[in-house]
């Protein structure tokens, strides 16, 4: 009895957070303003996807690679670069972005990308490594080490049971860390609006919204909105699917 | 062939020392002892996973100590087998034996009677499949020495008999050494040519598996053996002064001793039948304090002059000797002790 109590109140939280917003948003959406800003959509889509697929590969590159050592190896010190290597998760975007914006600013090593689509993908960057490297971590960490000694006992290099063992055996991680990364950089809005601004040449559909939001143009903004929705959705569909 | 020289290691909490030992070319040695003895420590500094903090290792004459295990020629086959789930079986087989020949995956397939399975996905196999592919794997990639930890671990009886006949097979036919760790006996008595037995990272005893299975040299050996009657007594030439009497050995000892009989080596005497020799001697008579049954034979506690004698009896000579009958009517029993399998360790 206490349990469906308990699961009745689960869902009435459910529905009251998160399907009746939608489905207020859904009754004030605008459909025919989709057409009349096709454009505008068009190009925060294809920016939005660009620059969140170079940083999810790129992070991916970066983060795979460095948390199966951090899996793998013990060295000194490893639980302090595991502690900065959090900090990206629990700070929020916006403190991350500044951060960034001052030392890009103050070494004029790469002010040219500040307020370019380049740079919003250093702010999705910024936020999705650590997203990757953390859930890499995991999935690492889950692979059974034996299969790795099991490797190098049959002949292959260090290197090798990495390529030929852990990736194959990570790839379910691998997919759905990424896909969790790429929706999180399609919708990063605080890093992004410190380094790359809120301008045209720059409008992710987060930005979008924001743009869309400071005229007061809200059923311009619920398209976006809707967007994104879709496209988490979507991702969370394809997590399930890879189990 | 291989050879440990007083090899210490670390690994966590757990730690070898000064574990020497050697192994002939085509032999199995068996590595048992209580859980957090140190068996998969010792097991993984042989592989090379874990680095000796201590001592060297040779193999074939070769001082493999600091080689990394993919240099080393001894192939790995840990306690979840950890056969490769993305691949099948055949490509498994291949990742043991770099850019083997079809017939030879064939051949060692056929060898652990895994032929038919060549093309499933390893996730989709059995435990007894697994290990045939486990052990196939680490076949092909040629070594000289295949280390065991506790890879037969789990499964049922009668497929853990095929599989340890079968890797008896293949190990006289291929002609490879190998280390085996398990918790159980009959395993290490059925594989090995070799037993040693450890605690607390140390080797407390190491001999043919004859010796040590019935020659235990000291009260732990004896103890973890399974020598659960034990006596303390005070000996005079072949004969014990002990608390339930006196026990004639077939050696002379003096001075302080402490005696071990393996329940299996406790007989109950039939009223009226001639003893015959090494069981004539040795005769005690108590009563049966409980049975406790096992699949294929039992557990009799006997009280003998108040203390506890364990004897191993199949369960048809329980039944043929009316010894639950005897039970419930209190009745007094004969047992001997044979005098041949008893061990005296000087206290």
């Amino acid at each position: 009895m206490r349990s469906q109590s308990l699961l009745y109140l689960s869902l009435a939280i459910v529905f009251l957070f998160y399907i009746l917003p939608l489905l207020f948003a859904f009754f004030k959406l605008d459909l025919g303003k989709i057409f009349v800003e096709m454009d505008v959509i068009t190009r925060a889509i294809f920016l939005s996807v660009t620059t969140a697929t170079f940083s999810t590969l790129i992070s991916l590159f970066i983060g795979v690679p460095s948390a199966y050592i951090l899996s793998r190896r013990d060295f000194p010190g490893k639980s302090v670069v595991e502690t900065f290597l959090d900090v990206p998760v629990v700070i929020p975007p916006v403190a991350l972005g500044t951060l960034f914006l001052v030392l890009f600013s103050e070494t004029q090593v790469f002010s040219g990308i500040l307020f370019t689509p380049y740079a919003i993908i250093v702010a999705q960057l910024a936020v999705v490594t650590a997203i990757i490297l953390r859930l890499m971590k995991t999935v690492f960490d889950q692979i059974d080490v034996s299969y790795d000694y099991v490797a190098r006992s049959l002949g292959y290099t260090p290197t090798e049971v990495f390529l030929k063992v852990d990736l194959p055996m990570a790839k379910n991680g691998i997919i759905s860390s990424a896909i969790l990364a790429w929706t999180r950089a399609a919708g990063e809005f605080g890093a992004t609006i410190v380094l790359a601004g809120a301008s045209k040449n720059v409008e992710t559909l987060p930005i979008s919204i924001y743009l869309k939001l400071s005229v007061a143009d809200i059923s311009g903004a619920l398209i976006s909105v809707f967007i994104l929705v879709g496209i988490g959705i979507a991702a969370i569909a394809a997590i399930k699917r890879l189990g | 062939m291989l050879k440990l020289e007083k090899i210490s290691a670390r690994k966590g909490k757990f730690e070898i020392r000064d574990v020497s030992f050697q192994l002939d070319e085509g032999e199995v040695i068996a590595i048992i002892g209580p859980s957090g003895s140190g068996k998969t420590t010792l097991i993984e500094t042989i592989v090379g996973v874990i680095p000796p903090t201590s001592g060297r290792i040779f193999l074939k004459e070769r001082d493999i100590t600091n080689l990394p295990p993919e240099k080393r020629r001894i192939a790995y086959v840990p306690q979840n087998l950890c056969v490769y789930p993305f691949m099948t079986v055949e490509e498994n087989i291949r990742f043991g034996g770099k850019g083997m020949s079809d017939y030879d995956v064939k051949r060692i397939a056929r060898m652990l009677r895994i032929e038919h399975l060549l093309g499933r996905k390893a996730k989709f196999l059995s435990g007894g499949e697994q290990q045939r592919v486990a052990i196939a794997r680490a076949l092909a990639s040629n070594p000289e020495v295949i280390a065991l930890d506790e890879a037969f671990r789990g499964l049922d009886i009668s497929t853990k008999e095929e599989i340890l006949s079968e890797f008896k097979e293949v190990q006289h036919a291929e002609g490879f050494s190998a280390v085996l760790v398990t918790h159980d006996f009959e395993e290490a008595y059925a594989l090995a040519d070799k037993v040693c037995v450890m605690n607390h990272g140390k080797i407390l005893q190491i001999g043919s598996k004859e010796e040590v299975f019935f020659n235990p040299g000291n009260e732990f050996v004896a103890e973890f053996l399974g020598y659960s009657n034990s006596f303390e007594g005070y000996a005079n030439g072949d004969a014990i002064e002990t608390e339930i009497g006196v026990i004639k050995t077939f050696n002379e000892h003096s001075g302080k001793v402490k005696l071990f009989v393996h329940p299996r080596d406790v007989m109950v005497i039939r009223e009226g039948k001639p003893l015959r020799k090494g069981i004539a001697e040795n005769i005690f008579e108590g009563t049966i304090k409980e049975i406790v049954d096992k699949p294929n034979s039992s557990l009799i506690i006997f009280d003998v002059n108040g203390a506890i004698i364990k004897a191993e009896l199949p369960n048809y000579v329980v039944e043929r000797l009316g010894l639950r009958e005897k039970m419930k009517k209190k009745e007094t029993v004969k047992i001997s002790l044979k005098t041949g399998r008893i061990i005296v360790l000087r206290r």
